[in-house]
């Protein structure tokens, strides 16, 4: 949180040359960014797990991979004049991040590939490319180019996944469940139109989310985007569409 | 639903384990109004769960690609029965004019993929959306 406080206010001068968007620019780039760098931590956390030299290098090529990303952010914040924070401890991110360690110390592979892979990355893939549709210049370009990457990801992971069910289809889906309601719950409140929940921790000054239709965005679509995305992805694997929209309308609002 | 030919099988909406078993016939269709859109979101997220307010669903029922919602049997005087699901399209009420005519019959194509997938031999489509295809069935054959 430290890099968050009195960001404005110490360069005053700065900040009259800053576009009148460039602070709501700083918020969702400091969200994605720290974003980046849970997921840089959990895939190096993957790695230990890994017992396949293949797989280590595979999960670690990944955390460098989403340094690289978390590297991009700072570099449009920079463009655009502002500094780009990051909190790993922000309490949305730490529990989705806690959520994820409890698979590592489980040593549960396949429990973490769902959490990352299809849940958060889910939320990333299809938040940038909203983002990037709407982001001016190079900003715009470096998120819809990063929500290719993440897509990788996915298909990547959807191929170890779908045969990992097709094993045991029963006891995959009832894991999805179970991760579901540990992980989106907490995807669902950061999503949510109003944090009613208090400060994110992320956000410089209050939360960014009523400010988004200065850049042509809304909380509403951010969190509409990311949850037909995560179901697509759920179809992708094979769950039963009409289960995974029950999970989803359950989720709070 | 207890003398009726036709019942919604609820347990099969709340089995977590689901199943994609072939079934007999799919029902395609799509809420004509915000209160019906409310009924089907509240069925789905169960008794336990308080009802989403209305301006949650009309955020929220848009991004929800086309999907089976519940399974249907109907049994004949003879005894015969046929599976069935039903399939919502999610076309939200109040985009049903021409200006969303693209998406609309995308949905009722992601809709046809779903009956496919389902293994449904007979698909019925629902008023609208047999008037958006108009009888160009090619239109639900992409990516089928």
């Amino acid at each position: 949180m430290e890099s968050n406080v009195d960001l404005i206010c110490s360069m005053p001068g700065e900040c009259a040359a800053l576009s009148p968007t460039a602070l709501i620019w700083q918020d969702v780039l400091a969200q994605a960014m720290t974003g980046e760098l849970v997921a840089a931590m959990n895939y190096t956390a993957l790695a230990g797990i890994c017992e396949d030299p293949a797989e280590i290098a595979d999960a670690l090529e990944h955390a460098q991979g989403e340094k690289g990303h978390a590297a991009a952010f700072a570099a449009e914040g920079r463009r655009i004049g502002v500094p780009v924070p990051n909190n790993v401890e922000a309490k949305h991110w730490k529990r989705l991040r806690e959520a994820f360690m409890r698979r590592i110390a489980e040593r549960d592979f396949i429990g973490c590939l769902i959490v990352q892979e299809i849940m958060l990355e889910s939320f990333a893939v299809a938040s940038y490319a909203r983002v990037g549709r709407v982001g001016p210049g190079s900003l715009g370009k470096t998120f819809a180019a990063i929500a290719a990457e993440e897509e990788e990801h996915i298909e990547h992971a959807m191929a170890i996944l779908r045969a990992e069910r097709e094993l045991d289809t029963p006891r995959f889906d009832d894991k999805v469940w179970q991760l579901h309601f540990e992980v989106m719950t907490t995807l669902a409140e950061m999503l949510a139109r109003e944090c009613v929940h208090g400060h994110c921790e992320v956000c410089h000054g209050s939360c960014v989310k009523p400010s988004l239709f200065g850049i042509s965005l809304s909380a509403a679509e951010l969190r509409g985007a990311s949850l037909q995305q995560y179901l697509r992805t759920l179809d992708k694997l094979g769950l039963p569409g009409e289960v995974t929209l029950a999970w989803v309308t359950q989720l709070p609002v | 639903m207890g003398n009726s030919v036709a019942s919604v099988d609820e347990r099969e909406t709340v089995d977590t384990r689901g199943r994609i078993g072939n079934v007999d016939f799919a029902l395609i269709g799509h809420q004509e109004s915000w209160r019906a859109a409310a009924d089907v979101l509240a069925f789905l997220r169960g008794p336990e769960h308080a009802a989403l307010p209305e301006d949650e669903i009309k955020d929220i029922l848009p991004w929800i690609p086309p999907r089976a919602v519940c399974h249907v049997e109907v049994g004949s005087k003879v005894g015969a029965k046929a599976r069935g699901i039903y399939i919502d399209s999610f076309i939200p009420p109040d985009r049903l004019d021409s200006a969303y005519l693209r998406d609309n019959v995308a949905r009722v194509r992601g809709a046809a993929q779903c009956a496919v997938k389902a293994g449904a031999r007979i698909v019925s489509l629902g008023g609208f959306s047999s008037i958006l295809i108009e009888g160009n069935f090619d239109l639900l054959s992409r990516k089928t």
